[in-house]
């Protein structure tokens, strides 16, 4: 009696285990946005804008 | 298969020398940068030089740059990692309120005092890359004292420089007025080390630079025409102004292609060797400047023995501080904690770990072996090559006496760098 194996099993019983046969079977990316506003390194340079901004302010 | 077969091509040479070789590169062409401006007569607001710089930068982008790589890998890289399109654009805002804020620096201190405070800008960019993307950490001792001394020998050597070689007093200005110089000074400083935060993290996420100064240069002109319209009297007037300013726009414009070559090469310094590294070899630009100043436009003719020795004491010192950070490789525990820093970038904006790593080694991961051009990319390059054109005959000599050999020297010199770094960019990363 033949049985069938998933595809995916296979490939991992053959030592690959990084393979998306389809796309939509890769990872979600994060949301951009959230991923840029929840970054503290976003917020340092962005501080220091603000600071500049207002500076030029008072010099005007 | 085709990128395995290309990069047994490619050159082994380290890339760290190549971001040295970079970083001098930057130093030349960005120090070039100033020259055609010195070439505008007085008369134009601060405001409108900056604005037509950086018009020439924008248009300068499209002009060598896609030449040198297509608008599809550029596209092709942003659709891959769009958080950097904020972030290319925050670089470039940053970019335009500290060159804005340096004008009203000039204007109440003087460049003598307002240069050296500004000028801290490498110091900031150093703590930024140690902080925030590891970098010098598990470094020896040996390395920390190659790295920051050198970078404090350059940023020493430019105060030197800029204190030797003006003589504008702060005299002349009120305390208040005075204070609020410095502190405009400090700002620029504060804001241009800081606008290294958006480079280096574009370059552990594996951007191209080409990619990043796309985005950049529409941040920068963005910014320099809301600032020009706020405090250079609307709209109506700028336009007025550049309309006025015709005949000196082909000067500005050439110092904003100088520019986008000297930046750009400083982006590849900063992608392969970091910021700590790339930003003080950078500011060597301070010496090419000097150098143009001196020996094309006679600026330090009559200049007191005591200022000369200063000059030589100051460019000596800056050259001693290049020689100590192009020295300063990074050591494998060092680029261990790099990795980490890469790492967490992919973690947090769903980047693969393998592909961006392959960039930080000079692959071009974007180009898959396509390399032609669409028609509507050469409409772009005729385009903004036929704007400089245009603007070139509109052009008047501008009534300064310059030094035609040593001229012919300079820019000889900078080509020299230019053809150089760019084959030595070629040959091991194809640009990427």
């Amino acid at each position: 009696m033949l049985q069938t194996v998933p595809y995916r099993s296979f490939l991992a019983h053959h030592g690959v285990t990084n393979c998306y046969p389809r796309k939509t079977m890769q990872p979600a990316k994060p949301p951009v946005l959230k991923a840029i506003l929840t970054d503290v390194h976003f917020w340092l340079p962005f501080a220091v804008l603000i600071i500049g901004i207002a500076l030029l302010a008072v010099l005007r | 298969m085709s990128t395995a077969i290309s990069n047994t091509a490619r050159s082994r040479l380290s890339l760290h020398t190549l971001g040295v070789v970079c970083g001098l590169a930057a130093g030349a062409w960005l120090g070039g940068a100033e020259a055609p401006a010195k070439l505008v007569t007085m008369g134009f607001s601060p405001f409108l030089i900056s604005l037509g710089m950086v018009a020439g930068v924008f248009v300068a982008r499209w002009t060598l740059p896609i030449a040198l790589q297509g608008t599809g890998n550029t596209w092709r890289d942003l659709r891959e990692k769009p958080h950097l399109i904020v972030w290319a654009i925050l670089a470039g805002m940053l970019w335009a309120v500290a060159n804005t804020l340096t004008v009203f620096a000039i204007q109440n201190v003087g460049l003598s005092i307002a240069f050296p405070l500004w000028n801290c800008n490498s110091l900031v960019g150093l703590f930024w890359g140690w902080l925030l993307f590891n970098e010098l950490r598990g470094a020896k001792v040996q390395q920390w004292g190659k790295v920051v001394g050198g970078a404090i020998a350059i940023a020493g050597g430019a105060c030197l420089l800029a204190y030797a070689t003006t003589t504008q007093s702060s005299g002349h200005a009120g305390s208040r007025t005075a204070m609020l110089g410095v502190f405009a000074a400090l700002g620029a400083g504060l804001l241009w080390g800081s606008m290294y935060i958006p480079y280096r993290k574009a370059y552990i996420s594996g951007m191209n630079p080409l990619s990043f100064v796309t985005v950049f240069t529409f941040g920068e002109l963005g910014t320099v025409f809301t600032l020009a319209i706020l405090f250079d009297g609307g709209s109506q007037r700028v336009m007025a102004q550049l309309n006025q300013a015709k005949p000196a726009l082909f000067w500005l414009f050439l110092g904003g292609f100088c520019w986008v070559i000297g930046d750009l090469f400083q982006q590849y310094a900063v992608k392969y060797i970091g910021i700590g590294r790339g930003i003080p070899l950078s500011n060597t630009n301070q010496l090419w400047g000097l150098a143009w100043g001196a020996l094309v436009f006679g600026e330090l003719a009559g200049q007191s023995n005591e200022a000369r020795i200063l000059t030589v004491a100051g460019s000596l010192i800056m050259i001693l501080g290049a020689v100590a950070v192009s020295l300063g490789e990074a050591s494998a525990l060092e680029q261990a904690s790099w990795k980490m820093a890469m790492q967490r970038e992919c973690t947090r904006y769903g980047l693969d770990p393998a592909q961006i790593e392959a960039s930080l080694q000079g692959e071009d991961t974007l180009s898959r072996g396509k390399s032609s051009r669409s028609p509507w990319e050469i409409l772009v390059i005729a385009a903004a090559v036929g704007l400089f054109v245009w603007l070139g005959l509109l052009a008047r000599r501008q009534a300064i006496a310059m030094n035609v050999g040593w001229m012919g020297l300079l820019i000889g010199a900078s080509l020299v760098l230019l053809v150089v770094a760019g084959l030595l960019l070629w040959r091991r990363t194809r640009f990427a």
